[in-house]
């Protein structure tokens, strides 16, 4: 991993469109700044790994879960 | 820029690819659309790239009325969606056991332009959408 140090106001360039920026440092807090084109998406990891997780679950919903599922809605009202 | 958010997906493309990789699921970018029941409410998007590979999809409406994310101008451009195009979102949803166990994740619904049938599974700025979501009120 390239480990640099950085200064409040100094940024770190990745290829050539995204521009990382450190804003704020406080405490051991620090507020960094993404400037990315649209088409990357930027997230927090632990948030990112969860939607990664729960995708992982959703994928092995099995076929009967899914038969059931199916025939609680048939019998469900309808909502307007 | 607008962008209309349709209340039913009575438009789903038969297939869609994804601009951005599905967390966890890098190689797989194109699926099927598979209508699960004549309501319009699950779909199965079945993978083009890994055979039996599927996720279970619903239109919100049904289980989240209230549910109605907005959409930032930037995510929707990264559906390569033109002003005015239709976009339709759907939620993953995952059945362990029972289905009282059923879940739907708000917070990273599946987002598709109809038109050029393509989609990003967005994840929205507010933290607070559950990631499961309970999808049928238990029974009273």
């Amino acid at each position: 991993m390239l480990i640099l140090t950085r200064r409040v106001g100094e940024s770190i360039v990745v290829g050539d469109d995204i521009v990382l920026t450190v804003f704020e440092v406080r405490g051991d807090a620090v507020r960094i700044g993404i400037d990315a084109p649209r088409s990357v998406r930027v997230n927090r990891k632990e948030v990112y790994e969860e939607i990664q997780r729960s995708n992982e679950q959703a994928v092995s919903t099995s076929d009967a879960a899914l038969e059931n599922l199916r025939s609680a809605l048939d019998t469900e009202p309808e909502q307007p | 820029m607008t962008t209309a958010l349709s209340e039913r997906p009575a438009t789903l493309p038969d297939s869609i690819t994804f601009n951005s990789p599905i967390p966890g699921f890098p190689a797989d970018r194109e699926f099927d659309v598979c209508p699960l029941d004549a309501h319009g409410v699950l779909y199965a998007l079945r993978s083009r790239q890994t055979p039996g590979l599927r996720f279970v999809v619903a239109s919100p409406g049904r289980f989240f009325p209230e549910y109605r994310p907005s959409l930032l101008p930037a995510d929707v451009a990264a559906l390569g969606v033109g002003d005015g195009d239709e976009v339709l979102l759907l939620v993953v949803v995952t059945v362990t056991d029972s289905i009282a166990d059923a879940t739907a994740n708000l917070l990273a619904p599946i987002v598709i332009a109809a038109e050029a049938a393509t989609a990003v599974q967005l994840v929205l700025p507010d933290v607070d959408l559950p990631l499961r979501a309970p999808l049928l009120a238990p029974a009273s």
